[in-house]
């Protein structure tokens, strides 16, 4: 496990480093405020269009930030050959991925953690309610999405050659799942036959990733979810991504690093 | 040695370069003086010029005008909203128009079961983490209480900038302005509506409820005597199946509803005596004529339904349940 948290600190290490992460915030601060400027009628009290600007907001530069974070620290390490001296001391390839996958993760959740403070603190000050809890519940299953989606990036990583085909093709799944994947099923029953059975078997086996996405509950003040949908929402998340990661493991361990 | 290597060459005098960028400067100064006027002049000819989204998209923005009056609609139902793969025959009119008596409901089957039945256990769990439950914002949703209304406004307003000619934006943001006791900006809404859309009878309709609201039934006689023109002009040549009767109908009540308001009782029977051939249902007209004439007072009509009738219902909105048996709305005290 040291071996494991060693990796992670340098993979935290390096997200403060670089800049990506101050820019996706700052820019949706930015706008978001920019928009929280405009005088609708007169009443400052108007406040959904705003938490959903700045949630959408939240969710892009999440995506981009688990993806492009994930996708390069493979490859960078094989280009820049850092990983010979690394896999040369005593440590496993899977503590290896297992580490970076923890940085990564970590890296992505305190990121969000910064995201979600700013988020409460304008639709606080905006809407003069404060339910911390469905906030906490949507930062959660925030951090989840983004566990899987940075087990599937590291999986796409030791799988694709390049950072830029993996960040396409797992960019492409995830949007596409959050966008389609309710509605597969449907899809499914109307299509029939072949296609029907071919798209129920993407609906049943396809991580759910618009499960972990409650952002209408949250834009329009719903009550909060109950506590055992959520307990139930992260042992799925935690087996999508043990899978992936038990399968980039794998492939890591079984591949040339030369 | 090494600081000597890296000094830089020797050059002439500044003098001359100053020169130069004195002389570009001047002349670029003249320039912008020559030209200012002729471009404030072509931009005079485009209203939209300082408009950053016409800018940016162009004509075409109005594409994107609908999107943002369904959300306006969906923001009504709190996220509760079809999407293109339910069964969307319960939301084909806004339920914020029609629930406003703006328009006419075309509207069947069931709101509350447009995701049918539990398919399987994805499906149930899924359905935990999206509003799936069917409210509306000025009655059952949550936190409805004081004026949550107010949260479908800014994709309204945004609609209306993507595309001035969608005239259901201003009738339907102004009601609900209204319905918030916001009489001045509705008033202010629908007059930018006008602004875009002249003579257009279904704001100058709107226009007259503004005005009714504030009391001036005096001029909102006058505004919807301009609507019933506007509409006569516009839809009046054309065949009775391509004629917004729903307006008409409207316009028409409310006219005779003016009239009793204003103690000229054979004005508002006239009224309701040119409804009658415009009307889907002139048994109801007629029923009304019969009532004013043995002194009974104007009631308010029925909300709008299949029949096309016209509505005074801003009154008493959160019982409704539209598309199905509307509760009659109080009556309209003269």
């Amino acid at each position: 496990m040291q071996k494991i948290s060693a990796v992670a600190g340098v993979v935290i290490l390096e997200m403060i480093r670089r800049k990506d992460v101050y820019v996706l915030f700052f820019l949706t601060a930015l706008i978001t405020l920019v928009l929280g400027s405009v005088d609708l009628f007169g009443d400052a009290k108007i406040a959904r269009y705003l938490k959903e600007v700045c949630l959408t907001l939240m969710w892009m530069s999440s995506v981009i930030i688990a993806v492009f974070t994930a996708a390069r620290q493979i490859p960078v390490e094989r280009e820049s050959r850092t990983l010979f001296p690394l896999l040369a001391k005593p440590i496993t390839r899977s503590e290896v991925m297992l580490g970076k996958f923890l940085g990564c993760w970590l890296a992505c959740c305190i990121s969000l953690a910064a995201f979600y403070l700013l988020f409460a603190l304008i639709s606080g000050i905006r809407e003069q309610h404060w339910p911390l809890a469905n906030y906490f519940q949507a930062f959660w299953l925030h951090c989840l999405f983004s566990g899987i989606v940075v087990a599937l990036t590291l999986l796409g990583s030791v799988w694709f050659t390049a950072v830029s085909s993996n960040a396409t093709i797992v960019l492409s799944c995830v949007v596409g799942m959050l966008l389609l994947g309710r509605h597969l099923h449907k899809v499914a029953v109307k299509a029939g036959g072949i296609a029907g059975h071919f798209l129920d078997g993407l609906y049943f086996s396809l991580p759910h990733l618009e499960w972990f996405d409650v952002r209408d509950l949250i834009i329009h003040n719903w009550p909060r979810m109950d506590w055992t949908i959520v307990g139930q929402d992260t042992l799925y998340a935690c087996a999508y991504a043990g899978c992936f990661l038990a399968l980039a493991c794998w492939r890591f361990r079984r591949q040339p690093i030369h | 040695m090494s600081s000597s290597a890296k000094a830089p060459p020797p050059t002439s005098s500044p003098v001359p370069l100053l020169g130069i960028a004195g002389l570009l400067l001047t002349v670029s100064l003249l320039t912008a003086l020559r030209l200012h006027p002729v471009h404030y002049e072509i931009q005079a000819r485009r209203p939209d010029a300082d408009d950053l989204l016409a800018r940016l998209l162009g004509d075409g923005r109005r594409l994107f005008a609908n999107h943002f009056y369904v959300k306006a609609d969906a923001y009504f139902h709190s996220g509760f909203y079809p999407t293109i793969f339910d069964d969307r025959q319960s939301h084909q009119t806004a339920h914020i128009a029609e629930d406003a008596g703006l328009a006419e409901g075309k509207n069947t089957g069931d709101e509350e079961q447009f995701l049918g039945t539990v398919a399987n256990w994805v499906d149930g769990h899924g359905r935990n983490h999206f509003p799936s439950v069917h409210t509306h914002l000025d009655n059952d949703a949550p936190e409805a209480a004081g004026g949550a209304e107010r949260e479908i406004l800014p994709w309204l307003t945004l609609s209306s900038k993507l595309d001035p000619n969608l005239v259901e934006n201003y009738s339907v943001g102004a009601f609900w302005l209204r319905k918030l006791g916001k009489y001045a900006e509705a008033e202010h809404f629908v007059r930018k509506g006008l602004e875009a859309n002249p003579g257009n009878p279904e704001l100058l309709f709107e226009l007259g409820r503004c005005r009714l609201d504030l009391k001036d039934t005096l001029r909102a006689r006058n505004i919807w005597e301009m609507a019933w023109e506007a509409w006569k002009k516009r839809d009046g040549s054309k065949d009775a199946a391509e004629q917004n009767r729903f307006t008409v109908n409207q316009i028409l009540m409310h006219l005779a509803l003016a009239e009793f308001r204003l103690h000229k009782q054979e004005d508002c029977l006239r009224w309701l005596e040119v409804a009658v051939p415009l009307s889907v249902s002139p048994e109801a007209i007629r029923k009304r004529i019969s009532e004013v004439k043995a002194g009974q007072p104007f009631e308010a009509i029925d909300p709008p339904n299949a029949a096309g009738e016209a509505s005074d219902h801003d009154h008493d909105h959160s019982a409704h349940d539209h598309g199905h048996d509307h509760p009659h709305p109080p009556a309209a005290k003269p």
